[in-house]
């Protein structure tokens, strides 16, 4: 009846402080659970990714609105002063809502009037008749009626970006210039409005390059990944513009979904393993259970077995035993008879012809008696005997042969037992010691407590026990004695056996045989 | 004179019957032999026996209930039972005082003479007291 299959499977179930499947399933709904928070995960990130790019496509609408709002305002400006043949008042008069903003100035230049072609002028960047910077020279090349733009360049001290329009309407050569500083160092604000939740970065170029930063709301600090880029367009004007979100665009809530799901799985992966692990060891434990009544099953029914098979020879032995005394008696009687009958006929050779008769019927008869006592098991009926008064019982029925002194035991000493089954056993145990004596010797009868018990000890000076015969010595038949049955000492391990007890026989060192029974205490000590 | 003290011996094994009779006749007992219950129950209501020695397991009637069965009146025999078994603790308080001795076969000649001796003595002495 094996329980668990040897080998390797069980050495690694030891190892493991849960069960197999139990961990199968942890791995299998907690790397789900992974999965899911992935593909949740990637959704929302792809559905941020999207409103992203859509909130940085309308913050280029409204910042492509500002700008045309320059090329509207520069194509005014340059038509008026060429209508109005340069007169100062009216450009004062355009100008002067555009240059009300710090650090931006506008001129009106003819492109074809040589090294200072600035004609009217306002801001602090430009003045009339001075030198143009070369970027913003190099922008009137371009300059067309669609608005155009240079890239950042330093001016002095500042930073700055030009913008031109040279206007259908006027003259040939003339341009209106816009020149504006610009601080990309100084973080833009941007806490109110509709974006409010992005953070924006417009470069004067095509693609994201330092030099040519306009403007971010995260000031020199990059912006944060993920980001979405969208082209502001506006005349011959391309500027890169980037946004990132500062707070998920999904709502805190999505954000927070895939997590959730994570956590609900991983949770549940716990769950179910703990709900597994308990059922698993519920089942090992039932197996357990089952495989130690099936063995127990298994040793009652081998014990019925024995059972039987020894109530079978027991109860043959019994009818044996029985039946034997009839014709022991009638053999007894007519040895008597014939004795009687003889009477001073008898002569040597037929008294010790009788006698032997007289003896093996006795023998016989003794055997009788011994094996019917052995096979009359009964429970035994256990109270608190004491020792002392036991042995007096044992020597009133059993008399020590002259030459031989009993040593007993002082009044006290408590064992719990059948007093006639006790009787019995120190009867055997003694008379075995008064044979083993024949030329006269002492026993020593004692007792003591001893683990949880009461430890009784018969002690001979004989010559002790052959080795040969050790421990069988408490088996049916086996005896050193010419006219022992072989019972004595099996009737003794067996009612000491019914008691719970155990016996032993053991050499003394000082000479001697020494027979020890423990009885355990089977009484409390408070009913005594 | 006294008259000779009249024993019964109950036994259905021929052998322990006649020798246990024969032993007793050697000791002067007048004995008369029975084979089972039935002839004893018959041998003790014809005669007046002092001592009746019985067998406990018998046919047709076992010794128990012979004992069981005796006429109080006139004072029964003192009596003897004998058993190849154990004799129990309820047969003992059953039967009382109306047993003399319990005897385990095989019986020792010299217990069976000593037990029946004993027997007649409380027999003789209860009839001698009695009415």
């Amino acid at each position: 009846m094996v329980i668990e299959a040897p080998g390797r499977p069980s050495e690694l179930r030891a190892r493991l402080p849960l069960a197999m499947v139990t961990v199968a399933v942890l791995v299998a709904v907690a790397g789900l659970s992974v999965a899911a928070w992935w593909v949740v995960q990637r959704g929302v990130q792809r559905q941020d990714a999207a409103l992203l790019r859509n909130d940085t496509s309308q913050v280029v609408l409204l910042l492509q609105e500002a700008v045309q709002t320059v090329s509207a305002e520069l194509t005014a400006l340059g038509t008026a002063a060429a209508e109005s043949g340069d007169s100062a008042s009216v450009f004062a008069q355009e100008a002067k809502p555009i240059v009300r903003q710090p650090g931006v100035s506008v001129a009106v230049v003819d492109s074809r009037a040589g090294p200072a072609p600035v004609v009217l002028a306002a801001g602090p960047e430009l003045q009339p008749g001075s030198p143009l910077p070369a970027p913003v020279v190099a922008l009137l090349g371009h300059a067309g009626p669609a608005l155009t733009a240079s890239p950042v360049f330093t001016d002095g001290a500042a930073r700055v970006v030009a913008f031109a329009v040279a206007p259908v309407a006027s003259r040939p050569g003339v341009v209106a210039v816009e020149v504006a500083q610009v601080h990309p160092d100084r973080a833009a604000p941007n806490a109110t409005g509709p974006y409010s939740q992005l953070d924006v970065a417009v470069y004067a170029s095509r693609r994201p390059s330092a030099s040519q930063l306009l403007l971010s709301t995260t000031g020199v600090r990059p912006l944060p990944a993920p980001t979405a880029s969208a082209t502001l367009s506006v005349g011959n004007l391309h500027w890169d513009t980037v946004g990132a979100a500062r707070v998920p665009l999904v709502g805190g809530s999505a954000a927070a979904g895939p997590w959730v799901v994570l956590a609900v799985g991983l949770l549940l992966a716990a769950a179910l393993a703990s709900t597994v692990e308990v059922l698993v060891r519920r089942q090992r434990h039932t197996t357990r259970i089952v495989a130690r009544r099936e063995r127990e099953l298994l040793e009652a029914q081998t014990a019925v077995v024995r059972q039987e098979r020894l109530s079978a020879v027991g109860q043959m032995a019994t009818i044996i035993g029985h039946e034997l005394r009839n014709p022991l008696g009638a053999a007894i009687n007519s040895l008597y008879l014939a004795r009687m009958a003889l009477g001073d006929r008898l002569d040597d050779e037929a008294e010790s012809h009788l006698v032997r008769a007289e003896r093996e019927t006795a023998r016989a008869a003794a055997l009788s008696e011994d094996l019917t006592a052995y096979m009359r098991e009964r429970p035994p009926t256990v109270v608190s005997v004491d020792l002392r008064s036991l042995v007096d019982d044992v020597l009133d029925s059993t008399p020590p042969p002259e030459g031989i002194t009993v040593e007993a035991p002082e009044p006290g000493t408590i064992v719990d037992a059948d007093r006639d089954q006790l009787l019995q056993v120190l009867i055997n145990l003694v008379s075995n010691a008064f044979e083993a004596m024949p030329d006269g010797g002492t026993v020593r009868v004692g007792g003591r407590a001893l683990d949880g018990g009461t430890e009784v000890t018969v002690d001979d000076t004989g010559p002790g026990v052959p080795p040969e015969i050790g421990e069988r010595a408490f088996e049916p038949f086996v005896t050193t004695r010419a006219t022992g049955t072989g019972l004595g000492l099996a009737i003794v391990k067996q009612l000491v056996q019914n008691h719970g007890g155990t016996v032993s026989m053991a050499p003394r060192p000082e000479g001697g045989t020494r027979v020890a029974l423990w009885l355990p205490a089977t009484r409390r000590q408070e009913e005594r | 004179m006294a008259a000779p003290v009249l024993v019964l011996v109950a036994d259905d094994n021929a052998g322990i019957r006649e020798t246990t009779a024969m032993i007793l006749r050697g000791s002067g007992y007048h004995v008369v032999a029975a084979a089972d219950g039935e002839e004893a129950m018959a041998a003790l209501a014809a005669g007046a026996f002092d001592v009746a020695v019985l067998d406990v397991r018998m046919p047709r009637r076992d010794g128990v209930a012979v004992v069981e069965d005796l006429d109080p009146r006139p004072p029964p025999p003192g009596v003897v039972l004998a058993s190849a078994y154990t004799f129990d603790q309820e047969i003992r308080q059953r039967l009382g005082e109306r047993v003399c001795r319990y005897l385990r076969k095989p019986v020792r000649p010299e217990d069976l003479i000593d037990a029946v001796g004993h027997a007649a003595d409380l027999a003789r002495g209860a009839a001698g007291t009695g009415p």
